[in-house]
């Protein structure tokens, strides 16, 4: 090979793609040993797994600016390290680490089974996670999208029953969905000049398609970071999968979305048609808000987290849209929807991850731990003062401070989302206090892998937002701010505990019943699975319909062909036998002859 | 290595000896007759790839011509061998493919009879598919693309069953319908602008043809492509290729990667690039409708593919698509877009066969014919089942397979194009081959069987218990299962590698240059 040699840094990044997939490799081959030695290795490698995250994370220490270029592969490939990337590699690398740790480092009698095969899913999910941030241009980009999109099909179908089937299936369609109009997409950008991630803003701003791009994008990308009407893979997938994979798919797979919008979307530019950034904030403010109503109405936890994953998307979706529309925000609100999304995913991820620690460590002497936790993560997510989220949504609102949607400030419409995520946590903690407990005796790696989140939790958001993204902005606790913190919680806890009390006094209609029947989970992919089916019957019996057209006109040309054919095989081997016989020969002979007269006279002018 | 110009005809009487060698050796003699083969194949592979430095960066273009009709005024038309970049590309698909499709010939015919018979015409019809490949002028061409039709014959009509006659029969009828107005329009051309000896950018004599009588021209162009489009199955003139599915899985191999559909295609590239030349071809107005019936082509048949329940129906609907895609990228009119149609013939052939080996596996050793047989054969075979997914997300196009490479470059050339709405059909198509392919793989990986199904619960993890009985494991036969785990690999490696000084994706960009210079 003609590498040149790898600087350290370069061999960082390489080791922090390529880890993942060696070991995933040795939990793969591990078959071929015979059935006793593969569950040895297999298990080994899986007890290694949460390592193969710590180069990505020496990385984001270490190496704020490093880069990677590997002419060879695919049409050349680079990687490069920003603060976006920086930020949101070392939230997957917390988040993969600690589902890694929850699934692997447990007795044996206590993992999940299969957690072989969930590790390597799991493992590969965040090289291509990660890849989605680190990726310089279009096409590593797109590898590491579509390698993290169909890993992740493998954790969502882990525990096979029927839900997680009908899952998987949505989510694949969704997935292939979104995969298509991204390489579409993507196409027309790097065929614009925008192969390089670094180029890709302006070319798609001075494409002849800038319209028909962003769309795509939007499209694609909104299908990961659940997007309303695309959110619907969400409310399935999440608790179809086991808590540990809900926890990265909610905590940074989501966030995926999030980056191809910042990587490819010319934020601020006001090439992009406005009426394209409308409709997104739109769409972003119906998804903050609905999801609350649809959630609200779950029974289980970790539906209702799912449904609070896609109003907090909802929020950060809001700010990318004021990054497109204001051209003069366009920057702090792009820092402030990465610093929001390294917020949520700390917290989302808490309370994901929490759902089983609770289910097992509730009672005895970790259950104040576990109360704490879990409730510290609720607040954070919710936004109480002192907390991360607190500190995202004060820097969000700073930047979207003096645009109005529909003659409302939308600094006064982003709190009321708050709101909405309080009544879903406190849905989520009366929903979870009354699940099934089944006590475990001694602390392991879930209960571990929890409680490094939620530390992780308190600090690391900070530490991002004030070192590492210089547009965030700084922060101090005046009483104004703890306030704007404060009111759209208490809001939420008046109107939880109203309709609480109202509930309790039957005085809400009996249609409204809170058990995930009035609104089914995924809402409206049952309506559209339904037309779906319906339209392909009908299309297919239509299709049907003309083929059996089309079969009947060929097989009449073949019948009318076949007859025809048949006639002169009849004609001809009668002709045949006739001239097979003595008496034929001689009225062949004569006849030609008279033929042959007959022409030599014409054609001698006799006539 | 010193470029001989009898190197085109030594590899093609290579497999004319073999065939030779093999079509006397009685059944018994089985491993003789598998080293005679592998010795030809591996042999084969080995001069080809010693070809590729001097041809593609030196420039070398071994030439060995003879006459063989007279042409009137004391000349004559001459058949002509000839090495240049592109005929080395399909004779290098043709030489890998042939070593890997011995292999798993032998494995799969084990036991059965009239295997001299099979192998001989096996060699013969790789001697014809090199002849096509090194051929120099159209005439030379044609006799090859005859003898291709004649030899695989047999080999459709291997099992010898009412079935395989019929299809045998209906492939037949299709091939020599193609052939007589391949004929027709070579002689016309012939008649009219000689022999028209290939050539980068064009043959001058055609290009002045052309220009002086271009109706002519035309009835000429629509004489070649359509004898041409039966073997490379545009629609409608398609129907040949999901019949002769019954031919024994590997002539399926390598009738659908390299020899009878990739030799029409080829000849469709020969016909617009070095014959016509892409600059006069786009003066008649030739080019578009033929990249409207390729763009038909790739909607229609992955539309049937949709409807198959049967694995290699499914396969051979796919190939009907894909194959278009070679015909779409040299039409449109655009540099990258003839590299990307060019890499296709590659990047086609090792995913398509691999899909191929490894449907031939599932029916040999689980008896699966049908797409819902398939379900849970991960856990039963999980190499077959391995390849397998490779290649079908090569043929959706996923990155990082050759399929990705293909689809991405034929997309930035039909951005470059008169026709950017190329790729909306190659969306389409990226949609569509989603919707045929990822059910399978689901099925391989994460299906039940149906029984198992009826008592799974709705939300319970205990039917977790049931997935306690491992599946039995079926035996992979080594001899099947190592040419598909190569193209599989080959998949991933070409797709990857992409950038490597070579690589197809390089030397199909080399091509496309030479088209357009």
């Amino acid at each position: 090979m003609h590498a040149p040699e790898m600087s350290p840094v370069e061999m960082l990044i390489a080791l922090s793609l390529l880890m993942p997939f060696a070991v995933t490799g040795v939990i793969a081959l591990a078959g071929t040993l015979g059935p006793a030695r593969a569950h040895r290795v297999r298990r080994t490698a899986a007890m290694l797994s949460p390592l193969t995250v710590l180069p990505a994370g020496v990385l984001t220490l270490v190496a704020p600016d490093a880069e990677l270029e590997v002419p060879w592969l695919l049409f050349g490939t680079a990687f490069s390290m920003d603060a976006a990337a920086r930020a949101l590699t070392l939230i997957a690398v917390l988040l993969y680490g600690a589902a890694l740790m929850a699934v692997t480092w447990v007795k044996l009698r206590d993992a999940e089974r299969g957690s072989g095969a969930l590790s390597a899913f799991l493992m590969v999910c965040f090289a291509g996670n990660i890849g989605t941030y680190l990726a310089a241009d279009a096409v590593s980009f797109y590898l590491a999208f579509a390698v993290m999109s169909f890993s992740a099909a493998g954790l969502v179908i882990h525990y096979r029953h029927q839900a997680a089937r009908r899952a998987t299936r949505i989510y694949l369609v969704m997935s292939v969905i979104s995969e298509t109009a991204i390489l579409a997409g993507l196409i027309l950008t790097a065929s614009a000049g925008g192969y390089l991630v670094a180029d890709a803003p302006a070319a798609v701003a001075a494409s002849e398609h800038t319209g028909l791009i962003v769309v795509l994008l939007l499209i694609g990308f909104g299908v990961k970071a659940g997007t309303v009407p695309l959110h619907v893979w969400l409310p399935l997938a999440h608790p179809a999968a086991p808590p540990a994979a809900s926890a990265v798919l909610s905590g940074a797979m989501v966030k995926a979305g999030l980056m191809g919008w910042i990587r490819f979307l010319p934020l601020g530019d006001p090439a992009i048609p406005a009426a394209t950034g409308q409709t997104l904030l739109a769409l972003a403010l119906i998804g903050a808000f609905a999801a609350v109503v649809a959630g609200v109405l779950q029974s289980d936890p970790k539906v209702v987290l799912a449904y609070s994953t896609i109003s907090q998307m909802g929020f950060i979706t809001a700010l990318v849209a004021v990054a497109m529309l204001v051209p003069e925000v366009s920057g702090a609100a792009t820092a402030a929807a990465v610093l929001y999304a390294v917020h949520h995913g700390l917290a989302k991820g808490a309370l994901f991850l929490g759902v089983p620690v609770v289910k097992h460590y509730a009672g005895g002497r970790t259950g104040i731990l576990v109360a704490l936790g879990m409730a510290g993560a609720a607040l954070a997510v919710a936004g109480a003062p002192l907390t991360s989220g607190a500190y995202g949504k004060y820097v969000s609102k700073e930047a979207v401070e003096g645009i109005t949607v529909l003659g409302l400030g939308l600094d006064q419409i982003l709190p009321l989302v708050a709101t909405g995520s309080t009544l879903l946590l406190m849905r989520f903690a009366w929903v979870i206090t009354r699940a099934e407990r089944a006590p475990r005796r001694r602390p392991d790696g879930e209960l571990f892998s929890w409680l490094g989140v939620c530390a992780a939790g308190v600090a690391v958001p900070w530490i991002i937002g004030l070192r590492w993204i210089p547009q965030a902005g700084d922060f101090s606790w005046t009483a104004s701010a703890l306030w704007d913190a404060t009111w759209p919680i208490l809001l939420g806890v008046g109107l939880g505990a109203a309709v609480a009390f109202a509930a309790r006094r039957g005085l809400l209609p009996q249609r409204l019943s809170a058990d995930g029947q009035t609104v089914p989970p995924g809402d409206i992919v049952v309506a559209e699975e339904s037309l779906l089916v319906r339209g392909g019957r009908r299309t297919s019996a239509g299709l049907d319909a003309a083929h059996g057209v089309t079969a009947s006109v060929r097989s009449r040309g073949a019948g009318g062909a076949h007859r025809v054919a048949e006639w002169t095989r009849r004609g001809a081997s009668r002709a045949e036998a006739a001239v097979g016989s003595w008496e034929g020969s001689g009225v062949v002979i004569v006849a030609l002859t008279a033929v042959t007269v007959v022409l030599v006279m014409w054609a001698g002018g006799a006539w | 290595m010193v470029v001989n110009d009898l190197i085109p005809l030594g590899l093609v009487l290579l497999s004319v000896a073999v065939a030779v060698v093999i079509f006397p050796l009685p059944q018994r003699l089985a491993r003789l007759r598998s080293t005679v083969n592998l010795v030809g194949a591996v042999t084969k592979l080995v001069l080809v790839m010693l070809l590729v430095p001097p041809v593609v960066a030196d420039g070398a273009r071994p030439e060995f011509a003879v006459p063989f009709l007279p042409a009137g005024g004391g000349e004559a038309i001459s058949l002509v061998l000839r090495v240049d970049p592109l005929a080395l590309f399909f004779a290098g698909l043709s030489a890998v493919l042939w070593l890997l499709t011995t292999i798993y010939a032998i494995g799969y015919l084990k036991g059965t009879a009239y295997q001299s018979r099979f192998f001989g015409f096996f060699s013969l019809c790789v001697a014809a598919t090199v002849g096509i490949s090194f051929s120099g002028n159209l005439i030379t061409f044609l006799v090859f693309y005859e003898l291709l039709t004649l030899v695989t014959y047999p080999l459709v009509a291997h099992w010898g069953d009412e079935k395989s006659l019929k299809a045998a029969r209906l492939y037949m009828r299709y091939a020599l319908g193609g052939g007589v107005a391949l004929l027709v329009g070579v002689v016309w051309l012939t008649m009219e602008a000689g022999p028209a000896d290939f050539a980068e950018g064009g043959a001058a004599d055609v290009a002045e043809f052309a220009a002086g009588s271009p109706t002519v021209a035309v009835i000429i162009f629509a004489l070649l492509v359509g004898g041409l489009g039966v073997k490379s199955a545009l629609v409608p003139l398609h129907s040949w290729l999901p019949a002769a599915m019954v031919a024994p899985a590997p002539v399926s191999a390598l009738l659908h990667a390299v020899a009878v559909v990739k030799a029409g295609v080829f000849g469709i590239v020969r016909v617009v690039d070095d014959v016509y030349g892409i600059e006069v071809a786009w003066e008649l107005g030739v080019l578009t409708p033929l990249l409207v019936v390729a763009s038909i082509t790739i909607i229609y048949g992955s539309y049937q593919a949709l409807r198959q329940t049967e694995i290699k129906r499914r396969l051979a609907y796919s190939t009907v698509s894909q194959v278009s895609y070679v015909v779409l990228g040299v039409t449109m009119f655009s540099m990258a877009g003839t590299a990307g149609g060019v890499v296709h013939l590659v990047h086609q052939g090792i995913m398509k066969i691999t899909l191929f080996f490894c449907a031939g596996l599932f029916a040999e050793s689980m008896g699966a014919h049908k797409i819902s047989d398939l379900r849970g054969a991960g856990r039963r075979m999980p190499w077959t089942s391995a390849a397998f997914t490779v290649g079908a997300f090569g043929m959706i196009g996923l990155p990082p397979t050759a399929g990705f490479i293909s689809k991405w470059q034929l997309g930035l050339g039909a951005l470059d194009s008169p026709h950017p709405w190329v790729l909306v059909v190659l969306v389409v198509s990226s949609l569509l081959n989603a919707a045929y392919f990822l059910p399978v793989v689901y099925n391989l990986w994460f299906g039940e069987k149906k029984n198992e199904q009826e008592n799974d619960d709705a939300d319970a993890p205990a039917i977790a218990h049931e997935r306690e009985q491992v599946p039995e494991r079926v035996h992979e036969p080594g001899p099947l299962l190592v040419p598909a785990l190569c193209t599989a690999g080959f998949t991933l490696i070409v797709g990857l590698a992409a950038s490597l000084p070579f690589s197809p994706l390089e030397i199909a960009q080399f091509i496309a240059e030479g088209v357009f210079s």
